[in-house]
């Protein structure tokens, strides 16, 4: 049963086989080879992965992001930052932390962030007198930042999959985002400093509202999804609908910059990326299954306990994993791989899998970006045309600052959950 | 021959994305009528939740077949990218096989369970829709997985340059 469970699946993966495959092999020859149960559990449990109505947040959610990311919704995001900062040091670099933390809360696609903000920041930063490794290393990784403030994707795969609420991990993310955020911008500030780099245009409060005016309806995407779970308005898939209507709506009718054949495409593109993920939570699920039956997860918490090592030095071998896997593995079917094996051991040892949720999120998130393979480089390198050498040179800095913050967020639980109390108090 | 062969496929793949494209939309829409519905007539609509799940267990499996031919599912293809083109090319071929295989092998006990649901007139609770109809999507999805390998196969054992090429990651859903 090894074999199936272990050498199998971890040679295929290794090949490059489709993650999707390697799940689905693994099952297969484990059912026919090494286990007397009737093939119609492989059916059951693969169509079982995915009947689950919490999981339609993850196309509605990539819809409402592809449809805002399609118009300039970013970019009146951005100058509503940029008039509201006005002349502080490090003024564009600021507008860009604080664009893709706005903008995260729209859109839970990584890669989407770090082309949007790529495409609108980099111009005006280096007319700003930023260094260009240095602009590529801040866009690179702030990207990440969109997974970790909700709506987030990951979260709702981990959710499903360790069978916890999807508002409780949003709301346990806000506070882990908005401390990364406000470390990168407080780098930001320092390199400026440093760097003799000044702000752009000083604050006033005309240009200010002028922005303000132009946003308005940009800002109210964040305050429609937000709002909408923590006021116990909608369900989070409802509440991605929602978005996707609102970003619909907006871009076509208000803005006037989408057209009904756009909005199609969006769809379209969403199809493709749903069917990408959605065929892995899937297949998952049934090698979950199979996992659980032959009780690996407990063998696992049974060996870990016997090594009788403190919860500290678990989720230290944890985070290292974590960060090792996500440099070769996108955060999805990461989550997917790890979170039947990782939870049983982590609940064991009293950690509370919510802020689970979020170290785990937060490792792969950094992997999104970590050289050399992390996919977010990519991106920024198609979008910035920049060499693949100044990116790497440039995100070393933010790696550093990301690795600060999953410290302080693995260690100091309180700042996940302290959201999860405020947000969630009545539930 | 191949060419027909493709060009039918590819008119088949269209013909699906759009199905699927519209799906999606009707889902959104009807969650959207839904959440309108409680809140302007304390109503909803009978069944939402489960058309919206049934339409996303069809986006997921159908699309899968779509992606399988756009050759774009997520992979690890760290190690892959880095190989030589003869042992990418064996590789590949070998995946191929193996997809053909496994979804093949995975289609028998799917459309024994989608005839039984089928001769049972087995339906669901909420919209009393029967339950083939969604059970069906993962048999079609793996039957033209299958069916898609297979071609694969042959291309790939007759005109071996059709190989992917080196530094062609899948892209997409990295979140």
């Amino acid at each position: 049963m090894s074999f199936a469970l272990g050498v199998l699946p971890a040679a295929l993966l290794l090949l490059g086989f489709p993650i999707f495959l390697v799940l689905l092999t693994a099952v297969s020859v484990a059912l026919t080879f090494f286990m007397n149960v009737p093939l119609a559990a492989l059916h059951q449990n693969v169509y079982g992965g995915i009947d689950a109505f919490p999981l339609l947040a993850v196309p509605f959610f990539i819809y409402a992001g592809e449809l805002m990311g399609r118009g300039s919704v970013a970019a009146r995001l951005g100058e509503v930052m940029q008039a509201g900062i006005g002349g502080a040091r490090g003024s564009l670099g600021l507008t860009t932390v604080g664009t893709a933390t706005i903008f995260g809360a729209i859109s839970g696609v990584s890669a989407a962030a770090v082309a949007t903000i790529g495409k609108l920041m980099l111009a005006p930063m280096r007319k700003g007198g930023y260094p260009d490794q240095f602009s590529a290393g801040l866009i690179t990784a702030v990207g990440a930042i969109d997974i970790i403030i909700p709506p987030s994707i990951p979260m709702i795969v981990y959710g499903a999959v360790a069978q916890e609420s999807v508002p409780r991990l949003y709301a346990a993310g806000v506070l882990p985002g908005l401390l990364i955020a406000g470390l990168l911008a407080c780098y930001v500030v320092w390199f400026a400093r440093r760097h003799g780099i000044g702000g752009s245009q000083p604050f006033e409060l005309p240009r200010f509202a002028r922005a303000l005016a132009r946003g308005f309806w940009a800002l109210g995407a964040p305050v429609i999804i937000l709002g909408g779970i923590y006021g116990g308005v909608f369900s989070p898939t409802e509440a991605a609908a929602v978005a996707c209507v609102y970003a619909a709506v907006v871009t076509r009718l208000i803005y006037r910059e989408l057209s009904l054949k756009d909005i199609l495409a969006a769809a379209q593109s969403t199809v493709f990326f749903t069917a990408q993920i959605l065929i892995i939570v899937a297949c998952a699920s049934a090698f979950a299954w199979l996992l659980t039956v032959n009780q690996v997860p407990s063998a696992i918490v049974a060996w870990i306990q016997s090594l009788q090592l403190s919860q500290i030095s678990v989720l230290v071998a944890i985070n290292v994993l974590l960060l090792a896997v996500g440099c070769v593995l996108d955060p999805l079917s990461a989550i997917l791989l790890l979170t039947p094996l990782l939870v049983p051991v982590i609940k064991a040892l009293g950690v509370d899998p919510i802020h689970f949720g979020i170290i785990m999120t937060v490792n792969l998130a950094i992997g999104l970006f970590h050289p050399p393979l992390g996919i977010n480089i990519f991106v920024a390198q198609t979008v910035l045309k920049l060499p693949v050498t100044t990116i790497y040179r440039g995100i070393i800095p933010f790696v550093a600052l990301y690795l600060v913050a999953l410290a302080l967020i693995t260690y100091v639980p309180e700042i996940s959950l302290w959201g999860v109390r405020l947000f969630l108090a009545k539930s | 021959m191949g060419k027909a062969v493709y060009g039918i496929v590819d008119w088949l793949m269209q013909a699906i994305t759009r199905l699927l494209t519209g799906l999606l939309v009707f889902a959104v829409l009807l969650t959207f009528a839904n959440v309108v519905a409680r809140y302007l007539f304390s109503t909803s609509i009978p069944a939402a939740d489960e058309i919206e799940i049934y339409a996303m267990i069809w986006m997921t499996f159908l699309g899968a077949a779509v992606v399988t031919r756009r050759d774009n599912h997520l992979r690890m293809d760290v190690l892959l990218t880095a190989l030589p083109w003869r042992a990418r090319y064996v590789l590949q071929l070998v995946e191929q096989v193996i997809l053909a295989g496994v979804t093949g092998f995975a289609v028998v006990p799917s459309a024994r369970y989608v005839a039984g649901t089928y001769a049972l007139g087995i339906r669901s609770d909420g919209g009393q829709i029967p339950i083939w109809i969604p059970h069906g999507a993962l048999l079609l999805g793996l039957g033209l997985i299958a069916l898609l390998a297979l071609l694969r196969v042959i291309a790939l054992a007759l005109h071996p340059e059709e190989a992917r090429p080196a530094g062609v990651p899948a892209q997409g859903a990295v979140a």
